[in-house]
């Protein structure tokens, strides 16, 4: 179905790709930065007004201290198990919630809505929170990193935005032929509503992939730690903040290759989570919607 | 689904609901109240649990916790009290002592740099902590320290003599000196100058190492005065004020506390600064230098005056035989260091109020105050980690120095000494310490101590909670405009004819409120 | 709200009889309801720490009470409209150039006809999101200061250096664009996903009627994404005084305190000084207090005029 382009729409397109170029070169630079000094001399990198094009006084020391910690290949496991099901199950509860606030006749939805958003701004803060998660039995288990965390009302809400936007003749075809609730939200809703289940699966893997906080306040045993937290215990390791007479204040010297390790972690903990992208991609693309529907 | 909603609405979400109230609520009101009766054997005790964050460089060299590093081991054989470490990172230190202290039960000791900045009257009150003052007679060692270290013991003690926490000490005055300004001896040498005395002549230092290329790379890259933020008593440019006699923060003037904003002498010691910026001679990025951008200036052979940091990296990396950075002696002895007057390390142990046995617990803790407790902690043991040749303490540089398990010095000293990381109670040696420095660094340390004269820095004063919860807010808000004024006046943004109306909009923001709270607590101080 | 309900509800008395209806939807509801009673609703009677002179140790049932203390601290502060005014100008900001520049860039995303290009730039431009803090303004302040690349350019030029970072005019600026920059297209993501769910037969529809893209890409994709743009711009709304303080602290100094001390970054510091757990707690009711109110406000608004809100 080609369509003959006018003028102006060719013109349009070139800019188009012109700035979407300039736009990608400007916002990857960090990216790429990181990974240049992540094997240069870290006194180097600041040469030249800072601009960093290729590696100074390469060396790989920064990952030689990464891959030699013994607990790295662990705790990437562990948040591999985290992610996997943690989103798994932060997905179910989230749109299973967003599908149950859409249906326009529940009772109480507004009010149940409500008190939902009131969580985003009122909460009882860390210690009372950690006295529930503690009392549950949950610290220091798989459990601490998934099911604290586990709905994010910022996600519930977009999502439920998503299900009322879906028209509401998809699912009267299928109540005619008599589902329950249950296939309906299943077998209907789920699949009307991939481009956002994607979205939020995104967030939510991306979210707990990154998660240290949680990590440091419910886990002391390390076999249960994540990634980030191994990562960030190297990076405190290795630059050495306290100092010999000195242990007074954080103005401390640090040890010389602190920040390439820095770098080096950013590499190591973001390669991984960057390659889940292309697999969600595929949920965006137009008309992914009707496809489902006919399908 | 086979489970009925009836089911789920009637037995299920109740019992969930019940156990989970029961559960947090249970957890969480049940606290202070139960006091265990204490047992005061007056004996070692046989074993006690101890809370203390374990440091990097320690974990770098292998320890799990604090029962790994060999000074506790050497102190755990010597008393035959076995200790239960708990030690989280040191980094997480303050989130895991909130949790801990939240919780039900409480180890015997905690060590933490939190203590200190505590209102311990309260905590005694809340039963959180006991009072170690109440266990003086079972520390003869400690007693002994005081009795011969009054100055330290005036920087822990409370006003009214108690003592609720044991410091780490600093037992000789060398140890408190570990910043001070350095200079590039070798461009001073390359171009012919002396090291400076005063700040005219050090301004013409400066101007020289702007102007002739002392890098000898043809470009006009040095930065002759580098630094960290205007004022920092570590790494600011606003040190050198102190040449004027005056200070961008408190100190002693005459006998009382006052603040150098207030005083006249801080109008020439800015018309100074902010000479030596207009014409280019102090980093024009001072305040937006970090730790490293700060230090890849002095790698990178660009700063050539600054107030530097010892030991550390830049010197091991400098020092190479081709350059030279030297300590500058402090121009006429005048220092207002605060950190020159700290006999006190980083951190502060209690005992806490669910210790059975407080009485024993002092007693293991006075043992690091023993003569054999000090060694331990300082030399580790005889034979191993060092020797004794004319009666004085050798530390084996082998072992420090040339580890046979491949760790760097720094390594070695947190893993065998607790003198190394002084946040335990116990009294760090300088015979000890100027061991375990390079040479130079001895040398910077020993030109700064020895000239610097910080009697009129402000001594570690204590306020009670009332006079902290007056002067909090106002203290904040003097902070952070004293700052925003002071680097304005050097950067040009205001001039040092404004220095009148900042002293109005200080005694707005209540100068005077604070410096009466200061001048009490410094009456009280001198009366302790 | 409760007006909507009694609305849509048949006749009275059958209200119970309408939820018994729904009891399958109530079970599907069930877990997630669990998890905010036990994770939200139970800790949050911790919130009332603002109210007292908090102690860990004794636990919010036997701290002391303050009453308002808390509150009046804060609010008598002669800082107060300062860091007040500083946040709101840079969550403004944030708002006016930050909200705008996602969408933008996702329509000219659904413009690419190369589906490989179009990939390219999404995944290009989403990592960046993933540079901790730390790194993104260290690379920041190198690139911005005296002997940075910025001024290298214009020093090239002939321009005079400009001090970027310790400008207090300049702060806000660089503020909010180097979060743009950062996330610009991780904020992107959603309106990609929501061109995605636009029905395809309406832009044929559009077609036939003779639209080009550009009226194809203001009467069937902006309608087409209206909705997921109000719900963020209103939850954008309600976090007007959110202005966290990881970033600004890194970023701030001496200079610049002016424009850049905000809520956040004083009781960061007032924390450093005395560990007051009910002063922050009152500020943290306060912020919240305002957002939820800007939220309720927006919503009630956007309910108003386009029939839409967030629930």
């Amino acid at each position: 179905m080609k369509i003959k382009k006018t003028l102006g729409e060719q013109i349009f397109d070139v800019f188009n790709v012109i700035i979407l170029l300039l736009l990608t070169l400007v916002v990857v630079y960090p990216c790429y930065y990181i990974l240049v000094a992540s094997v240069s001399n870290p006194a180097a990198i600041y040469q030249d007004g800072g601009l960093l094009l290729w590696p100074k006084e390469f060396g790989m020391y920064s990952y030689q201290t990464v891959f030699e910690n013994s607990d790295l290949w662990r705790s990437y496991g562990n948040t591999i198990f985290y992610v996997v099901a943690g989103t798994f199950l932060s997905v179910m509860l989230t749109t299973s919630a967003a599908f149950c606030a859409s249906r326009k006749t529940l009772p109480g939805k507004n009010i149940i809505m409500f008190l939902i958003m009131f969580t985003m701004y009122f909460n009882g803060g860390l210690i009372p929170t950690y006295m529930v998660v503690k009392n549950l039995g949950i610290t220091d288990s798989y459990f601490a990193m998934i099911i604290p965390t586990a709905v994010s009302t910022y996600n519930l809400i977009i999502t439920l935005s998503y299900f009322r936007g879906i028209p509401e003749s998809m699912e009267e075809a299928a109540k005619i032929d008599g589902a329950t609730d249950f296939k309906i939200f299943y077998k209907v809703m789920l699949p009307l509503a991939k481009p956002i289940i994607a979205v939020i699966a995104l967030y939510y893997a991306v979210a707990i992939w990154n998660n240290y906080y949680t990590a440091l306040i419910y886990l002391s045993e390390e076999k249960y730690y994540p990634l980030q937290s191994v990562l960030r215990q190297i990076l405190l390791t290795s630059s050495g903040t306290e100092q010999d007479a000195a242990a007074i204040s954080s103005e401390a010297d640090g040890a010389a290759y602190a920040a390439n390790i820095r770098y080096a972690t950013i590499v190591v903990s973001t390669v991984p989570i960057l390659c889940v992208y292309p697999f969600i991609q595929k949920y965006f693309i137009k008309g992914v919607m009707i496809g489902a529907v006919k399908g | 689904m086979k489970l009925s909603f009836k089911v789920l609405t009637k037995r299920v979400l109740p019992a969930i609901l019940a156990v989970t109230l029961m559960a947090t609520v249970g957890g969480c009101s049940k606290k202070g109240g139960e006091k265990g009766e204490n047992v005061s054997t007056g004996t070692m005790p046989k074993n006690l649990t101890v809370w203390a964050p374990l440091g990097s460089l320690a974990a770098k060299a292998g320890a799990n916790d604090r029962g790994d590093i060999l000074a506790y081991k050497i102190i755990e054989e010597q008393t035959g009290c076995v200790i239960d470490w708990i030690s989280p990172s040191s980094a997480e230190g303050l989130e895991k002592f909130n949790l801990l202290i939240a919780g039900d039960k409480l180890p015997d000791i905690i060590c933490a740099d939190v203590w200190s900045g505590r209102d311990t009257y309260r905590d005694i009150e809340e039963g959180l902590i006991v009072p170690i003052s109440d266990y003086l007679d079972y520390m003869p060692n400690l007693k002994k320290f005081l009795e011969e270290n009054p100055d330290v013991a005036k920087q822990f003690r409370n006003d009214d003599g108690s003592i609720h926490y044991l410091p780490s000490a600093r037992g000789d005055e060398e140890l408190t000196v570990f910043v001070g300004p350095t200079i590039r001896k070798d461009w001073l040498d390359k171009l012919g100058l002396e090291m400076p005395t005063n700040t005219d002549e050090l301004y013409n230092v400066l101007k020289a190492f702007k102007t002739q290329d002392p890098n000898g790379n043809g470009k006009q890259d040095e930065i002759a005065f580098s630094g960290m933020g205007g004022d920092s008593w570590s790494y600011g440019i606003g040190n050198i004020v102190w040449a004027y006699d005056t200070h961008y923060s408190f100190f002693v003037k005459d006998g009382k506390i006052t603040h150098g904003m207030l005083e006249e002498e801080m109008k020439p010691a800015l018309e100074y600064l902010a000479k030596l910026y207009s014409e280019g001679l102090i980093d024009p990025d001072y305040l937006i230098n970090d730790d490293e951008k700060y230090k890849a200036k002095i790698l990178n052979d660009r700063s050539g005056f600054f107030f530097g940091i010892q030991p550390s990296s830049y010197y091991l990396t400098l020092n190479d035989g081709t350059k030279e950075l030297v300590g500058v002696p402090y121009f006429d002895g005048k220092c207002y260091n605060e950190q020159y007057l700290n006999r006190l390390g980083g951190g502060q142990t209690v005992i806490t109020g669910d210790c059975k046995d407080p009485a024993g617990a002092a007693m293991w803790l006075d043992y690091f105050f023993s003569p054999e407790g000090i060694i331990a902690t300082n030399f580790g043991i005889e034979g191993e980690t060092h020797n004794v040749v004319d009666g004085k303490r050798v530390l084996d540089h082998d072992y420090v120095f040339n580890n046979p398990d491949g760790l760097e010095s720094k390594e070695v000293c947190h893993s065998s000494f607790i003198g190394a990381s002084t946040d335990f109670p116990s009294v760090q040696l300088w015979e000890y310490y100027s061991q375990t420095l390079q040479p130079w660094g001895k040398a910077a340390i020993e030109v700064w101590s020895s000239s610097a004269n910080p009697e009129n820095a402000l001594p570690k004063l204590k306020f009670t909670a009332e006079e902290k919860d007056l002067i909090s807010d106002e203290l904040e808000n003097i902070n952070t405009y004293v700052s925003t004024q002071f680097n304005n006046i050097i950067m040009g943004r205001a001039s040092v004819n404004d220095l009148d109306k900042i002293k109005e909009e200080l005694d707005n923001l209540g100068m005077q409120d604070v410096l009466k709270v200061y001048n009490d607590s410094y009456v009280r101080y001198l009366n302790k | 709200m409760k007006k909507d309900n009694v609305v849509l509800l048949p006749k009275k008395h059958s209200l119970w009889r309408e939820i018994l209806k729904h009891k399958s939807i109530y079970l599907i509801f069930a877990p997630t309801l669990l998890f905010y009673l036990i994770f939200m609703y139970i800790p949050m009677f911790g919130t009332i720490i603002a109210f007292q002179d908090y102690s860990i140790r004794l636990g919010v049932f036997d701290s002391k009470w303050v009453g308002l203390e808390n509150f009046l601290d804060f609010l008598s502060n002669p800082k107060f409209f300062e860091l007040l005014r500083n946040t709101l100008v840079i969550s403004s900001l944030s708002l006016v150039i930050g909200f705008p520049l996602p969408i933008v860039l996702a329509l000219l995303l659904n413009e690419l006809s190369n589906l490989r290009f179009k990939k390219f730039v999404q995944t290009v431009t989403y990592m960046p999101h993933f540079i901790s803090t730390v790194v993104m303004v260290g690379i920041l302040t190198t690139f911005l200061s005296t002997d940075g690349v910025i001024n290298g350019v214009r020093a090239a030029l002939g321009l005079p250096a400009v001090q970027f970072m310790t400008t207090p005019e300049y702060f806000p600026w660089i503020y909010v664009l180097s979060n743009i920059w950062q996330n610009i297209g991780w904020s992107s993501i959603i309106y990609i996903s929501a061109i995605a769910g636009v029905d395809q037969e309406l832009y044929e529809a559009a077609r036939i009627d003779g639209a080009n893209r550009w009226k194809q890409m203001l009467y069937v994709t902006l309608p087409g994404i209206a909705s997921t743009m109000l719900v963020l711009f209103i939850m954008q709304v309600g976090n007007i005084l959110s202005v966290g303080h990881e970033k600004i602290l890194l970023m701030y100094n001496s200079a610049t305190y002016e424009t850049a001390d905000v809520i956040s970054t004083y009781v960061y510091r007032k924390g450093l000084l005395e560990s007051d757990y009910g002063y922050s707690a009152a500020v943290g009711i306060f912020n919240s207090v305002c957002n939820f109110t800007m939220l309720m406000l927006s919503n009630a608004i956007s309910k108003k005029v386009s029939g839409q809100g967030l629930w």
